[in-house]
This record gives structure tokens, C-alpha cells and sequence, in this order.
């Protein structure tokens, strides 16, 4: 492993922003306004302010291990067996997400412009991109997040605002939507939305500036938050709320919408740029954590033999599922059910019972030398 | 390419690659203070330093022991001499007496003479002259003679300045009983302006095969080499290829010296170094270094100096070709090098801390290093007030994105996503393909492939053909094509912009980057429509950024992120305004101008002249 | 050698990977057949009557010069239970294959609407080709009729006919420029109901048969302002014989009435979608007792001056409907003798234009409420706006309480210039003249 591999905490800060909001041009104002009705931007703004006080938490937790990443964590609270499991476990989780993620872009492409080209076909175009980008390694990936980031960034604002003749404030409404215990009791599960934060715990190796990894988290969860309750605040601005559930990609169907005169009108492909450009990122980066957790969970020397057999799993896994639907079925019943226990709830377990321990030894080591 | 290459195999053959530890100039996380010109950095890369001390090793070697060096093939290849040792100080010549005494000039002139004629095949060389005469020296009459080609010396300098003074002036009476002949003939007998002392017949030899002229004198172990180059060449022109309307119209041209005159012409600074290395066994290239010492990173300088040294090929011709020897990735679909024939843009960037290579040869300087950024600019951007070249630039930047892009997202709007279209424009280009046989993947490549030929060939073409080729061209692709109905009247239209943008790209070499991968991109639209065209952004730009130029990420102010300011990259800032150099370069004083440039200027930025804040804005 | 097997193995590879299996979608612009308008009609045997319009490029675009070729469009009918069924069997006999992105309307004929459009509507929804802001309109006489009756005489392109005759609701407010997504989101709606452009062809041969289209008139006799009729009736004599005019008013799915052209102006005025239109009204001086005798009319270009405000209050289960209009407008013509440009008579015509549009505002808004009992000004929104959980609103039943509603109108008209006259001096008659 080339050791000398350092990003910026800007780059790690638009890394952590792609993960958490790309699932925003997916199918995310839509399964949350089928959680809480129209007060779904209201449940979204609630998580993510609980994830932020989480990740403070984390942060707190994590100033002793500072460098380390959620592996190091582990094997100083469990030893290697422990690493090895967490290692099993996040792999699982990251292998499971990319596998879904790209069967969801590639049906995606299908049904907006790619409708006869074959499914695997579609899937093999963005598997050379994952080659690519996870064969280069994550300082090319993180810079080509910094250069794309804003870009897509914009482009998203854009379509929000050149739907903003549709919106209308009262199809908020009623405004508490399904009911406070929906909000909450959805809330708890939705917080699998920002499960993708876990990612930065792994990538603290090669930040730069070690210290401020708070930072990079602490931007990243607030932007994203923010991208994530304004998508779904104009989604259900735009489209009231039975309606809002009916729509397979939500900000396609925005994008479609746009009528700027009679030329500018009809201009969603161009947000299949959006779309790709988004996925190649997304699933590059992920596949990038896919083979380094490997590498770190069983100590290996070489990261990039891996890139060839991984991608060959998460293709091949990604043409299980039989349809669409099963698709959204397991993003949404098994990863976004259970991954924030994976992701926010173990590393907190993990950083405690590390912490302990090392005030454990801490407070042996001084017993020992008061001893002596 | 290659890399994808190299990882199949490490696949398929399951041995993984060693770990590359690339030159890394612009390390922002341990930025080495390089404030002290010789104060090397501890933390530089080890394996420099190894390199560096192997270099160390190899001299050595070099000199103490010759059969050492026939163990080893590579080590074989004789180290390039510099032609002035005087520039460089610590050079091992001058210690060498204990060493070989092969090569040496002999007392006896008999011997010399036999030795230079046996080197330079005296008697089939046509252009090589000897010319014999007698020297008197304390009333003592010395044979001598002297070596040089015919049309590379000045001859009259050879009549007027060594052979008259030689010949004839030492008879004058002179205050010189107690010197030695060899000072005697150094200091008085030889008036001319470059002499050096050889002890060596190769030091002669070097310099007789650059223009130089021989001086052999019997009873003497050493021998004079005078320069008095004096071949035909070209004079300063125009620049041919780098066209501007404002700013000095002076360019390059095929002479090392002149090149680096032109240079000091405008930078008149001392710490304007020209350090020279001879690339090439056989055509023994000189090139040189320039780079301001107080300004430039000295690990780059360092890094530029080892890399050219490493170089062994037979011969040099142009700075064309020593790009290709030291760039970083040779695949790389885009140029990291910049090649200019204008010295001011040189001298520009010489400025901002960057360094420039002079090859002998060629009216190219070459700058390193460089970001995408400095490709497409232009010096006359600098030149121009700050609006225009504003625009200017967001011309170029259109033009760039034509060329790449036009083709291909005309394919993919047509072929894929017709609901992007306007009816009316949707309905005007169906009709007009109405009656064209091939699909529209196809036509474009012909259309494109056309215009490649037509340019190419136009470069090619004598003079007053041109003309015609132009007329014939334009007429063929332009109205022929259309009304057999070849191709569509709107794909002349979209091959015609293409290759206008492409010419508003300012540097060559990225033109020819962009020609190329516009057929990529078209194809790749044809593939899969925007999805293709977007998969090949997306490798492109990883590529790109991935890529290094002498150790600074390509590009730097973007990717990575830098934190020093990022006027003059994509738009320009008003001049005042560019304080810094770019950051990414490192060098050693980062401030170019004072906050306040305009002293004239009451107040700046809400500051006052004096310091003070200004609070009247 | 291995190696280099190897190699060439991984470029062949990649190279018939790239060309082998791409290129599935591609499809060159002539081979389409672009659909400019889609109709709906009711068939026998439980099938569709679908037709087609479709542009013919080469009269259009490029090649022939405009007009050579006589027939911009192409119409083809066919009968099958489901459209896209009807499309296979239409892609199987024509060259070209038919592709709906640059469909500009989809006409359905009354009959299907009255029975509820629901399962044909999700086709344009769900089938991605179907573009959101497509028009849907509804026509009298069947749809088939009026695709083939359209003759554009102003321009060659087909699209552009319809498009730019559905989008001149906004300088005339006659129609309602309904698209596809506004009606399917509305259709789906709790909280209001959803209306479509009110198509049809026209009988009228010529100027003289316009007598006979007066005496049919319901209001016959009655005073009657230029947009006192609905599609089939528009007095006009014109080559092109299709006609647009007033809504088609839906309560959900069915089609359960028409609004002439100045009732859609109402309705526009209340949700708010007016743009800049001419309008007539009756001159507030006239002596005589019916301005049909006199003649007597003002034109005024009137605007929304602000999104209309509406509040709903519940009295004991029966919601008040507070609707407040603000209008600003120019004077365009006077044809009576009263000046109306200054002063005292400005004031007057105001506070006239002011009750004038405010009784029409009730009678139509009285209309959908006990005629169509159908809330298609979105005033359910502001009644939703006061629920704060899903449950009760559902529960509330809004289309129910709807019909029991009582409406408070304000309408305040502003004149703000009066064109380029500031006054109009009468012409003084001789006195034999009397």
C-alpha cells in the first residue's frame, strides 16, 4: 500500500457529501414521503440533526485514536479477532450497498434512456468506471470529487429552482403528514439514510490534516443534511403527497418538468450526465472501501489485485436481484432497516470499549509504575 | 493505457506491481522549508537521495577505475561533459592527473598531430582543416598546428585573432623571460576572446566538433581550444506558431546562446541561471537549465537536472524529443510540458518559480512544470486589459469544450435522446437525413477523418497549392457531400465549429490531445449515448488528475485543492491583484508583488498605501 | 509471443464488448415517426379508436421548400383495447417507428371522459416517451374528427400549431393550457379537482351560418361578451376548423361539465394562473338597458396585480370562502361616449369593472359548486393548510363539504394607464343632427 497517499479534508468533506446524497437523484424523497407523508423533510431535518449530535459524539470518542481507522479502533478493543469480525461486518455492509446501488443506477439508466440496452450491458459500463477509479486509488478519486462536487452540486440547485413556478407551500401540508409517532418511529430507521458517514472513519489513515477530521464530518453531515431535507422539501412541494409516492426517481421526473420557454424545454438527459457522473463517483469510491477493507481487515500487501475480484462479486451479485422492485426491496427492508445499527450505532460500541480499554491499560500501566 | 496494461498482466499473472513512489513536488503535507538554496530537505524522497548518491558513486567510479566500469553494461556510457568547466565548480576534472593516462595530450606535436588526424579521419574528412605553422616563443621557433571543420568557424576570426597573433606578434618584444611558454602563449599570444585549456584530447575534441578551434603547440601537454563558432543560422524572427497582435514579437530560434540571451534580455537579473548538460552519446546536445535561483524550488531544479542527466540516448534533436524523455506518463492523452518559441512567455513563468530547458536545435523552450491551466493560455492574455482577456479566455474555454465534446453529444442527442431537441430543430434534421444512406456514427467519422486529411495535408502542402487545397476542400466537404447526399447539411455545420474550436486552442500539443480524443468520445457516444460519453469524462478526468508534471498534480489548483489563490487559472484576475505565484510550484518567495502594486493608488482593497484601513470606500 | 496473445486477446475482447452488444438504443432521427397529436376516441367492443397525427419531416424541415410537399401531417387510425396496443399494430404497417417525445396534445373525445379517463392517463404517465407538459384536451365530436380536421395555415410545422394555439390561454384566458402532470397530480388530489382544454371542430362553412350559430345560443338574446361560448360554438370562419375554447370540468376521473371561455377566465382569476388578456365589459354609463342594444362597451387589458387571496372559514361544518381578486389593467377602447380615462370617471369604472367581474366571479364559482360540485379553483388547499395530521384531513372529507360551501367575493379592479390617449374629447355632432 502506497503509504504516502494523503487527501485533503476538503476532498474527504465532498467524498463524504457524494456518499450521503446521492441517494437523493435515486429514490429517496419518495421512499421518505411514503414513511412520513407530507412531513417527510420534517422526520429527514430531525435525523439529521441527531446524526450530528451522534457524530459529536463519535469525534469525542475518537480523539484518542486519531489516524487510526474504524479497524485500528477495533483490534485495540477486541484484538484481531475483532478486527477481523469488524472487518467481515463493514465489508458485508459496503459490498451489500455498492451491489445495490449499481443494480438501482443501472435500472435507472434503463428506464429513463437506455430502455433496450441490457441490463448487465448497462452494469458493465459502470463496472469499467468502478475499474478505473478503484485501480487508481482514492487520492484520484477524491480529486475528481473536488472538481465534480460543486458542479453536480449546482446543477441539482438548478433543477430545484427552475422548478420553482410549481411550488406551493401547501401541499406541505397537513404538516405533521402521517403523525409524530410515524416521524419517530420511521425517524429511528431512517437514520440508515446517513449510514454512509462510516466512511470517513476509514479514510482517517490518509487525511492530512488528522486533526480536524471532525471537521471534514462535522461540514459533511450539515451540508448533506441540508441537500437531503431541500430535496425532499421541493419533491413535496412540487408533487402532493399521494402522488409523491408514485414516482420511481423523484428528481428525474423534477428534471423533467422544466419548461424554461419552448426551447428549453425537454432538457433531462442532460441530467443523465448527473446521473452517470454521480454513479461512476459514488460506486468508484465505494468499491475503493470494499478493497481496502479487505486489505486492512486480513493485513495484506497489495490493494489493487483486489479492484478485478471484487468488481466481479458486485457485478455478478448485482444481477441477482430479479427486478426492479426486488431492488428497491432490498435497499429498502434489509439495508436501510438495519445499517444504522451497522454504522452508527457499532463504531460508537467499538470506540467506547477501545477507549475503556486503553484507560484500562492507561490506569495499569500507572498503578504499575506507582507500584514500582 | 499503460497502466490498465500492466495491471491486466499483474492480473493474469498474479504479480503485482511494485509500489511506485512517484517525485512528489508539491507535498502539502510536510512542505519542505526551503527557504536556504542548498539546505536539502530531510524529508526528501529517500529514493532520490539514493539516486542521487548512486550518481555520487558513478563518478567516482568514472574516474578511478575503468575496467570497473566494463562489469557493467549500462554503467559503460560515459558520463556528458559540460563544455565550460568553469561553470561548474565541483567538477572531478580537475583532479584527475593521478588517473588514466590514455587520452592525454602528448609533448611531442608529432604525436598530436597523428592522434587528430586518426580521430577525425583526417584523410577522408573533407571539411576538417589542419593547417601547420611555426610559433616563436623566447626566440624559440615551436611547430604547431591548428584543427577546426570549415563552415562551422568564422575564418576570419582564425586569420585575425589566433593565426596572425600566433605567427607573426611573437617576435614583439615582450616582458615575459621568466614565464613559461604555455602562459605565455595563454596570455599574450592568443587574443581572443573564449580559450580553454585542455589537458585532454576529448576536452579538444568537444569543442572542435562544437565550432570550436584547436590550438597544438609542441613541447606543450596541453592544447588551446578557442571558440570561434561562426555557422550559418537563423536571425531572431517572428514567432510562427504563437501568433499574438500585442506584446514583443520576438521568438527562439535554433541557437542555444542566442535562446538564452533572449532571455536575459528581458530578465536582467543575476540569479538567472544557465546551467548547461549535454544530452545524446553521439550528437552530444547541449542543453540548458534556466531557472531563477532565489525563485525556483530547489528540489525541483534538482529534479530537472537529474532527470536530464539520467538521459542516454544517441541523439538529441529537438525539445520535441526530449519531452518524450522526460515527461512523467507517456500515455497520458494530455501534454506536460509546455513548448514555447517565445521568449517572454519564457520568461513569464521563469518568474512565477518554473523552469525552462533550452535545446540546442530547437526553437522550442520547454517549461516545467506546468498545469492544464498554463495550456490554455495565451502570453498575449497577460498582455491585453483585464475584461478582454476575461472573455477571451471563456472563449478558449468554449472552443475546448466544442472540440471535445460537439461531435459526440450531437451523435448522442440525435441517435439517443431526440426528446432534447426542439420539434422544429428535431424535424429539420430528420428531413435531412431523409436521404443519406449511412447512419449518423458514420458519417461524422468520415466527415471528421475528412477534415483531419484536409488539415494535415495542409500543413504539408507547398505553398501555392494551398490555396487551391482549401478551394478543393471546402468545395468537396461543403456542398458536394451535402447535395450527394453524403452526409446531412448540419452535421458540415457540426464537423465545420469542431474544427474551428479546435484551432482556438492555444497550445499545440493539447490541440492534437483534444483531436484525438474527440473520436473517443465518439465513439463512446455511439456506444451508449450520454451515459458513454459521460463513462469517458469520467476516466478522462481521473486520468487527468492523476497526472503529474514534475511532481505538481495536473490540475493543481483544483485538484487537489490548494490554498493559495486561484485567479489565474480558468478566468484571470486584474494584474495588481496577483500577488502570490501559484502555490502549487513552491517556490521559495511566494509573494510576487506587494499588496499594494499601485502606489499611486491612494487606497486598495480598502487599505491605504500607508497600511492603514481605509475607511472612505 | 504469449504476451502478446494475450493483449491482442484483452483489445478483442474490449473492442467486440464495445461494439457487439452497444448500439441498442440507437435510433437515427429519420427513422422515427414523431407523433405531434394522439386522440382517444370511444370504439365498439370494448376497444379504443386511437389516431395519430403525425409530422411529416420532409414538409417541414429541410429538402422540398416549405409547402411543396401538401400535407405536413399524416393522420392514422386504429382500433385496439390499449394505446400502446394500438401503437404496435400502427409501428407494424407504417415504415417509420412511432415515437411520442414531441407529442404536443392528446385529445380524448367527451364520451371516453364522461366515463373516466383514469386507465388511459397512467399510459402517459407511466410510459416515459409521454412528455409531462404534453396539453390534454377534450373534444365534442370525437377525437379522430378533430386530429383530422387541423389544417395549420400560419406555419408548416404541425408541433408548433398546436403548441403555440394551447399556450395563447395566456393572452387570452379563454382556455386553460391543462398539461398532462398538472391534471394527473390534481386528478389524484384530495384537496382539489382538475379541468382540460375544451376542444372541437367547427360546423361553421361560412360568415352566414353564423346567424344560425346565434340562435342555437342558450343566452340568445341576452347581452353576449366574446367569450360567452364553448369550442363547438366560437363564431368563427376560418380554413382551420378546429377551435379551442372554455374547460372541460373533471370531478376526479369523469368529465361532469364545460365552462365557456370567460367562465375559464374566472377560474383562472381565482387560482391564480390569469396572464395579460383583453376584456370586455359593458359601459357603466350607458342609458340604454342592455348594452347588446346600445353597444356600448369598454376594453380593458387586465392582469392579476396579485395571487388571488383566499381564506376558509368553517362555520358549523360549512366552509366561507373568502376569495379576495386584485386586477390591474389598462384602458385599450372606449366604444360608448363616456370618457372613462380621468378622475371621477376612472373611479366610476373601476368600482363598475369591480362588481361587474365580482358577480360573474360568484355565479361561476356558484356553478361549481352546485353544477359540477367540483373544487376545481384549489380551494381545498387552504382548507388543508389548517389540518396538521393526514388522518384528519382525510376524514374531513373536503369534496363532500365542497358542495355546501358559501363564497364571499372582493374583486378590486385598478386602472392604471388608459393606453395612449390620456382623454377622448366627444365629436361634437351638429345640432340638426340630434
Amino acid at each position: 500500500m502506497d503509504q504516502k497517499t494523503t487527501i485533503g479534508n476538503f476532498e474527504a468533506a465532498c467524498i463524504l457529501l457524494n456518499l450521503l446524497c446521492t441517494k437523493i437523484i435515486l429514490d429517496f424523497p419518495r421512499t421518505v414521503s411514503e414513511d412520513a407523508g407530507t412531513a417527510a423533510w420534517l422526520m429527514i431535518l430531525l435525523d439529521s440533526v441527531v446524526v450530528y449530535i451522534l457524530f459529536l459524539i463519535m469525534t469525542r470518542l475518537y480523539k484518542k485514536f486519531e489516524g487510526n481507522d474504524l479497524l485500528g479502533v477495533s483490534e485495540i478493543a477486541f484484538g484481531e479477532t475483532g478486527r477481523i469480525f469488524t472487518g467481515i461486518v463493514y465489508l458485508a455492509q459496503f459490498i451489500f450497498i455498492t451491489y445495490v446501488i449499481l443494480r438501482q443506477f443501472a435500472e435507472d439508466i434503463k428506464v429513463i434512456s437506455l430502455t433496450s440496452t441490457p441490463v448487465s450491458i448497462v452494469i458493465l459500463l459502470f463496472a469499467i468506471g468502478m475499474i478505473v477509479g478503484a485501480y487508481l486509488g482514492i487520492e484520484a478519486i477524491s480529486r475528481l470529487h473536488v472538481l465534480a462536487i460543486p458542479l453536480l452540486a449546482a446543477a441539482f440547485l438548478l433543477i430545484l429552482l427552475f422548478n420553482i413556478p410549481r411550488y406551493d407551500v401547501s401541499k406541505l401540508s397537513p404538516w405533521l403528514g402521517l403523525g409524530v409517532n410515524a416521524i419517530f418511529e420511521k425517524g429511528i430507521i431512517n437514520l440508515s439514510y446517513f449510514s454512509e458517514v462510516v466512511a470517513l472513519f476509514f479514510l482517517m489513515p490518509f487525511l492530512k490534516k488528522k486533526r480536524s477530521y471532525g471537521e471534514v464530518g462535522r461540514y459533511g453531515i450539515f451540508f448533506s443534511g441540508i441537500f437531503l431535507v431541500l430535496s425532499v422539501l421541493c419533491y413535496l412541494m412540487a408533487y402532493p403527497y399521494p402522488t409523491s409516492t408514485e414516482f420511481f426517481l423523484p428528481v428525474y421526473q423534477m428534471a423533467r418538468t422544466i419548461k424554461i420557454g419552448r426551447v428549453f424545454s425537454r432538457i433531462e438527459p442532460a441530467f443523465i450526465l448527473i446521473w452517470a457522473s454521480c454513479a461512476f463517483l459514488y460506486l468508484s469510491a465505494n468499491l475503493y472501501f470494499i478493497t481496502y477493507i479487505f486489505q486492512r481487515t486480513f493485513s495484506l500487501k497489495y490493494r489493487k489485485p483486489l479492484v478485478v475480484p471484487f468488481i466481479i462479486l458486485v457485478f455478478t451479485l448485482s444481477l441477482l436481484p430479479e427486478n426492479l422492485y426486488s431492488t428497491l426491496q432490498a435497499d429498502m427492508q434489509i439495508y436501510r432497516t438495519f445499517s444504522w445499527i451497522v454504522t452508527l450505532i457499532l463504531p460508537i460500541i467499538l470506540l467506547s470499549v477501545a477507549s475503556a480499554r486503553a484507560r484500562i491499560r492507561k490506569r495499569r500501566e500507572e498503578a504499575r509504575l506507582s507500584h514500582d | 493505457m499503460k497502466d490498465i496494461a500492466s495491471y491486466l498482466k499483474s492480473i493474469l499473472l498474479f504479480k503485482p506491481e511494485e509500489p511506485k513512489t512517484p517525485f512528489v513536488l508539491d507535498d502539502f503535507g510536510n512542505q519542505p522549508d526551503n527557504s536556504d538554496d542548498d539546505n536539502r530537505d530531510p524529508s526528501m524522497k529517500k529514493e532520490e537521495k539514493e539516486e542521487k548518491d548512486n550518481d555520487k558513486e558513478e563518478k567516482e567510479h568514472d574516474s578511478r577505475n575503468e575496467d570497473a566500469r566494463k562489469d557493467d553494461r549500462k554503467k559503460k556510457i560515459t558520463k556528458p561533459i559540460p563544455i565550460n568547466s568553469k561553470e561548474k565548480g565541483d567538477d572531478e576534472k580537475e583532479n584527475d592527473d593521478e588517473g588514466e593516462n590514455d587520452g592525454k595530450i602528448d609533448n611531442s606535436i608529432d604525436t598530436c598531430l597523428e592522434v587528430i588526424k586518426k580521430i577525425y579521419s583526417a584523410d577522408i574528412n573533407g571539411d576538417f582543416k589542419i593547417r601547420e605553422f611555426k610559433v616563436r616563443v623566447k626566440d624559440k621557433v615551436y611547430r604547431a598546428f591548428v584543427c577546426f571543420f570549415d563552415g562551422l568557424v568564422e575564418t576570419s576570426i582564425i586569420n585575425n585573432n589566433i593565426l596572425l597573433p600566433l605567427m607573426t606578434l611573437s617576435v614583439m618584444p615582450m616582458d615575459t623571460e621568466d614565464q613559461p611558454v604555455r602562459e605565455i602563449i595563454f596570455d599574450h599570444l592568443i587574443p581572443q576572446n573564449q580559450i580553454k585549456v585542455c589537458k585532454l584530447y576529448q576536452e579538444v575534441v568537444d569543442e572542435i566538433n562544437f565550432g570550436g578551434i584547436g590550438i597544438f603547440i609542441d613541447s606543450l601537454d596541453v592544447a588551446f581550444a578557442a571558440d570561434v563558432k561562426g555557422w550559418e543560422h537563423r536571425n531572431v524572427e517572428q514567432p510562427t506558431s504563437e501568433l499574438n497582435i500585442r506584446g514583443p514579437r520576438e521568438s527562439f530560434i535554433e541557437i542555444s546562446r542566442a535562446n538564452s540571451a533572449l532571455l536575459r534580455k528581458i530578465i536582467k537579473d543575476e540569479n538567472l541561471i544557465v546551467e548547461d548538460v549535454l544530452v545524446g552519446e553521439r550528437s552530444k546536445t547541449p542543453c540548458s537549465i534556466v531557472y531563477i535561483k532565489n525563485i525556483a524550488n530547489s528540489r525541483l531544479v534538482d529534479e530537472v537536472r537529474k532527470r536530464l542527466k539520467s538521459i542516454k540516448i544517441a541523439y538529441l534533436r529537438d525539445s520535441g524529443e526530449l519531452e518524450q524523455f522526460l515527461e512523467d506518463s507517456t500515455f497520458l492523452p494530455a501534454p506536460q510540458m509546455l513548448l514555447t518559441e517565445r521568449p517572454d512567455r519564457v520568461a513569464a513563468y521563469l518568474g512565477e518559480g518554473r523552469v525552462a530547458i533550452i535545446v540546442h536545435g530547437s526553437p522550442h523552450v520547454i517549461v516545467v512544470p506546468i498545469t492544464f491551466f498554463n495550456l490554455i493560455h495565451s502570453p498575449e492574455d497577460y498582455y491585453l486589459r483585464y475584461p478582454y482577456s476575461t472573455l477571451l479566455r471563456f472563449i478558449r474555454i468554449l472552443g475546448i469544450l466544442i472540440t471535445l465534446f460537439l461531435p459526440a453529444i450531437y451523435l448522442a442527442i440525435t441517435n439517443y435522446h431526440q426528446e432534447m431537441l426542439p420539434t422544429d430543430l428535431l424535424l429539420a434534421i430528420a428531413s435531412s437525413r431523409e436521404k443519406v444512406p449511412f447512419p449518423t456514427i458514420v458519417s461524422i467519422i468520415i466527415m471528421e477523418v475528412a477534415f483531419e486529411l484536409i488539415r494535415e495535408a495542409g500543413i504539408r502542402i507547398p505553398g501555392p497549392i494551398g490555396p487551391t487545397l482549401s478551394i478543393v476542400g471546402g468545395l468537396i466537404l461543403g456542398q458536394a457531400a451535402v447535395s450527394a447526399n453524403l452526409v446531412s447539411p448540419f452535421l458540415i455545420i457540426i464537423v465545420a465549429v469542431t474544427g474551428i474550436g479546435s484551432f482556438a486552442v492555444p497550445d499545440f500539443s493539447l490541440g492534437y490531445s483534444f483531436r484525438a480524443m474527440r473520436f473517443i468520445y465518439i465513439l463512446l457516444a455511439g456506444f451508449s449515448g450520454l451515459l458513454g460519453i459521460s463513462l469517458g469524462i469520467f476516466i478522462h478526468f481521473l486520468f487527468l488528475i492523476n497526472a503529474k508534471s514534475f511532481g505538481v498534480p495536473f490540475l493543481a489548483p483544483f485538484a487537489p485543492k490548494t490554498t493559495g489563490r486561484r485567479t489565474n487559472t480558468i478566468f484571470r484576475a486584474p494584474l495588481w491583484k496577483e500577488e502570490d505565484r501559484p502555490d502549487f510550484i513552491n517556490p521559495k518567495d511566494v509573494k510576487q508583488q506587494p499588496f499594494i502594486s499601485r502606489k499611486w493608488v491612494k487606497s486598495e482593497k480598502g487599505v491605504r498605501v500607508d497600511g492603514s484601513e481605509d475607511n472612505n470606500r | 509471443m504469449i504476451e502478446h496473445a494475450k493483449k491482442i486477446l484483452v483489445f478483442i475482447i474490449i473492442i467486440s464488448v464495445l461494439f457487439l452488444s452497444g448500439c441498442f438504443d440507437a435510433y437515427e432521427p429519420d427513422d422515427m415517426a414523431y407523433v405531434v397529436a394522439l386522440g382517444l376516441d370511444n370504439g365498439s367492443d370494448g376497444n379504443l379508436v386511437i389516431t395519430l397525427l403525425l409530422a411529416v419531416p420532409i414538409a417541414v424541415g429541410v429538402g422540398p421548400e416549405p409547402g411543396e410537399i401538401d400535407n405536413a401531417t399524416n393522420v392514422i387510425t386504429v382500433a385496439a383495447p390499449t394505446i400502446l396496443g394500438g401503437i404496435n399494430v400502427i409501428n407494424s404497417l407504417i415504415s417509420k417507428r412511432v415515437n411520442f417525445t414531441h407529442a404536443k396534445v392528446i385529445v380524448i373525445s367527451q364520451e371516453l371522459a364522461e366515463q373516466g379517463i383514469e386507465k388511459f392517463i397512467n399510459t402517459f404517465i407511466r410510459y416515459r416517451e409521454f412528455r409531462p407538459d404534453t396539453y390534454i384536451g377534450i373534444t365534442k365530436g370525437g377525437a379522430e374528427e378533430f386530429l383530422k380536421s387541423s389544417k395549420p395555415v400560419l406555419e408548416f410545422n404541425p408541433s408548433k400549431h398546436f403548441e403555440l394555439i394551447m399556450e395563447s390561454f395566456k393572452y387570452t384566458g379563454f382556455s386553460n393550457g391543462s398539461t398532462i402532470e398538472e391534471f394527473y397530480s390534481k386528478m389524484e388530489s384530495t384537496c382539489e379537482e382538475t379541468v382540460a382544454i375544451l376542444l372541437d371542430v367547427s360546423q361553421i362553412q361560412e360568415t352566414k351560418d353564423l346567424n344560425e350559430v346565434f340562435q342555437k345560443l342558450e343566452s340568445h338574446g341576452k347581452e353576449v361578451l366574446e367569450g360567452d361560448y364553448k369550442a363547438e360554438n366560437v363564431p368563427v370562419v376560418y380554413e382551420n376548423k378546429i377551435r379551442q375554447m372554455g374547460s372541460a370540468v373533471f370531478k376526479a376521473d369523469k368529465m361532469v361539465g364545460e365552462l365557456t371561455g370567460l367562465e375559464t377566465f374566472y377560474y383562472l382569476m381565482v387560482s391564480g394562473k390569469l396572464g395579460e388578456i383583453f376584456y370586455t365589459l359593458p359601459d357603466p354609463g350607458s342609458k340604454e338597458k342592455s348594452t347588446a342594444e346600445s353597444g356600448e362597451y369598454v376594453s380593458l387589458r387586465l392582469g392579476q396585480a396579485r395571487k388571488p387571496q383566499i381564506n376558509v372559514k368553517l362555520k358549523e361544518d360549512k366552509p366561507v370562502i373568502n376569495v379576495k381578486v386584485s386586477l390591474e389593467g389598462d384602458i385599450m377602447a372606449i366604444t360608448g361616449k363616456n370618457d372613462y380615462s380621468t378622475g371621477e370617471g376612472l373611479k366610476k369604472l373601476e368600482n363598475y369593472a369591480s362588481e361587474y367581474i365580482k358577480d360573474n366571479v360568484v355565479s361561476f364559482l356558484e356553478k361549481t359548486r352546485d353544477e359540477f360540485k367540483s373544487d376545481i379553483c384549489s380551494v381545498g388547499k387552504y382548507v388543508k393548510r389548517t389540518f396538521l395530521l393526514w388522518e384528519d384531513w382525510i376524514k374531513f372529507n373536503w369534496p363532500e363539504k365542497y358542495e355546501k360551501a358559501d363564497f364571499i367575493v372582493e374583486v378590486n379592479v385598478k386602472i392604471r394607464r388608459s393606453g395612449i390617449m390620456v382623454k377622448q374629447v366627444p365629436i361634437i355632432h351638429s345640432k340638426g343632427d340630434k
